[in-house]
């Protein structure tokens, strides 16, 4: 080693001798130990073969991951052992010089960095604005594609469906519902005439048809028209967090929503009856056309789906 | 020191749990629906091919409720107020209707020379509960405990006894279960003949005929209409108030056809919303691909989701991972 100022101290360095502790392998019976890393490694072998005998003949897709999970399981077993319990098992330590720099160092590199660095930059007071302005433009600038990107504002769609006074309710093939075609005790999933097939007709606007009994009733006051011929029908999307409520038990006259177990009473207006939804499904009045088919008498007279509203 | 003896120690004790709790849910292990749709080959009857039984007469024309299916005071079948859609009806010799339907779902009356091995059937099995006449009256004068049977045509009858529900094992159940049937389907037949005859109605007992039946059709119907309660895989669900949704697995294709028309117990009942094509379509999903799933992956374990096979992950996966952390990230002293 020679006399050089960035030796910075360095100690001798040593190396460690063949037959030092630390060089020996951890397991006491190395022989052993190969023989249950070459038995992992055949076995690595044998799966990787049958794992490319079985791609060749397809066979079943199961065999494919039980045989190269099987594989790569004992490569791995294999791999952790041999660098765990044979090779030299330290621990090993290496001297190393103070890594930081000195102090006169860092003090001439400070000086040199504020004091000509700086003092270019002040030089030149055109170029230093024109900088500043390029930067604070550029800023400014890129916020628009964030913004834009937010999409639209929702105006009244969240508020209000696109089921209009006397459109028809069909199902999801088109075909309109006559008030003669569901028994006591059916269901109907319905949308807005000629919607059935839109993203929003299947999102927001799809209604759950049931008919509760033969002649009209009243869910609630004020509601008295709204279900001929013992018709009803109930907006699908549960207030809780929007699941389609598809389950209707007739005997118990419950619409259930399945993810998390809403009850709505369908006799009184889709009352909560359990579960976490905090008010009723929204109602939609029902009218009967010239032909006996089933339309709307308006839309929906409160948003659809989850509040998003505040509440007192 | 740490030896491969201590750690395959270790990972012993670990895995044996595993293994236990893989043993317990090999039980789940039923099949797995992939929800692959493939077409069943089509037999090539049109739609108003001859499909009357021999000895009736076979009349084109979709029908309603027939006017002979109208009791003593005016009203239709009541409780089956809906029409059923058939391209023909078969009347035999006295101008009874004994058959409607069309190539892909025949409804078959059971013969009326059944009767009266109906009724003794009937007396024998049913009427400590369903009263003598049918109509949930007991001995006594009571009502409302069991239901009437009369008007809900011989389609429910044959549900509920072939399924083995009725006679029913606790009549104090909320839900009668599925279990192994007490009457045969021919004693089931002659039940439902007598009852029919008190009050008769549709839907009659249906044949399905599962050939060309188009399943990619029977798959979107069965998810926009049965899957909400029964689940996607069939696998059933439970509903409000200690009712369920059974499991498909094991329902007979009549038993589906039975169930989809009548709505037994709290399912809705499907009738003029749902074509006898539609109907045959859903009933070869659930026959083909519910009930004959392939499973990819190897181990379907019930079809109940993420429960049982999060199970598997949790104890499997992220234990057995953490075993292998253990052993690899072991101090060497």
């Amino acid at each position: 080693m020679s006399e050089n100022v960035n030796d910075h101290g360095a100690a001798d360095i040593t190396t460690v001798s063949a037959d030092a502790p630390q060089m020996q392998p951890l397991a006491k019976n190395p022989k052993g130990v190969e023989k249950a890393i070459s038995a992992l490694l055949l076995i690595g072998i044998a799966a990787f073969v049958g794992f490319g005998v079985c791609y060749w003949q397809n066979a079943a897709y199961w065999t494919y991951g039980a045989l190269l999970g099987l594989g790569l399981l004992a490569m791995g077993a294999a791999f952790i052992a041999w660098g765990k319990y044979l090779l030299p098992r330290g621990p090993f330590v290496e001297e190393r010089h103070v890594l930081a720099s000195t102090e006169t160092e860092r003090s001439a590199f400070a000086a040199a960095l504020m004091e000509r660095g700086a003092g270019e930059i002040k030089r030149r007071k055109v170029l230093g604005t024109l900088l500043g302005g390029s930067l604070g433009v550029f800023s400014i600038v890129a916020l628009f594609p964030l913004v834009r990107s937010l999409g639209p504002l929702p105006g009244d769609k969240l508020a209000v469906t696109d089921w209009k006074k006397g459109q028809r309710l069909v199902d999801i093939n088109g075909n309109p519902v006559n008030i003669t075609d569901m028994a006591v005790g059916g269901v109907l999933t319905v949308y807005p005439h000629g919607l059935e097939n839109t993203d929003d007709g299947q999102a927001i606007d799809q209604t759950i048809l049931i008919r509760v009994q033969n002649e009209p009733f009243t869910t609630m006051k004020g509601r008295e028209s709204w279900t001929p011929s013992g018709y009803v029908a109930y907006s699908k999307l549960c207030t809780h967090l929007g699941c389609p409520v598809g389950l209707y038990e007739q005997q118990l006259e419950l619409l259930v929503c399945p993810c998390h177990q809403s009850m709505f009473n369908v006799r009184n207006g889709a009352l909560p009856q359990f579960g976490p939804a905090p008010r009723p499904l929204p109602q939609l009045p029902l009218a009967v056309d010239s032909e006996g088919f089933l339309i709307a008498a308006g839309g929906y007279n409160q948003p659809v789906g989850p509040g998003y509203w505040e509440r007192p | 020191m740490v030896t491969m003896r201590s750690t395959l120690k270790k990972a012993a004790a670990g895995f044996s749990l595993s293994i236990v709790g893989l043993a317990a849910l090999s039980f789940l292990a039923t099949p797995l629906e992939s929800g692959a749709a493939t077409k069943i080959a089509d037999d090539g009857l049109g739609a108003t091919a001859q499909i009357c039984p021999s000895g009736t007469t076979q009349v084109a024309g979709k029908v309603g409720v027939p006017a002979n299916l109208v009791n003593e005071n005016g009203d239709t079948a009541k409780k089956n107020a809906g029409t059923a859609y058939s391209d023909v009806q078969c009347y035999n010799a006295a101008g009874e209707m004994v058959a409607y339907g069309n190539a892909d779902i025949l409804y078959e009356l059971p013969s009326s020379s059944l009767i009266p091995l109906g009724q003794q059937l009937y007396m024998q099995n049913c009427a400590s509960c369903h009263g003598v006449h049918a109509d949930g009256v007991l001995p006594n004068g009571t009502t409302g405990n069991y239901p009437d049977l009369t008007g809900l045509g011989p389609a429910t009858i044959n549900f509920w006894v072939t399924t083995g529900r009725m006679p029913a094992a606790n009549p104090r159940d909320v839900q009668a279960m599925r279990r192994q049937p007490r009457l045969t389907v021919f004693q089931s037949n002659a039940i439902a003949a007598w009852v029919n005859s008190l009050q008769p109605a549709t839907p009659y007992i249906p044949s399905p005929n599962l050939k060309g039946a188009n399943l990619t059709v029977g798959q979107d119907l069965f998810a926009l209409n049965c899957a909400a309660c029964h689940t996607i895989t069939g696998g059933g669900d439970a509903l409000a108030y200690s009712t369920f949704a059974p499991s498909l697995h094991v329902a007979t294709p009549t038993q589906i056809v039975d169930a989809i028309r009548t709505g037994p117990g709290n399912m809705p009942r499907f009738t003029g919303n749902l074509t006898d094509s539609q109907v045959r379509d859903i009933t070869a999903y659930v026959a083909e691909s519910i009930q004959k799933p392939t499973n990819i992956g190897g181990v379907g374990m019930g079809g109940l989701g993420p429960v049982a096979e999060g199970f598997i992950g949790l104890a499997l996966g992220v234990g057995g991972l953490m075993l292998v952390s253990f052993w690899v990230g072991d101090r060497s002293e």
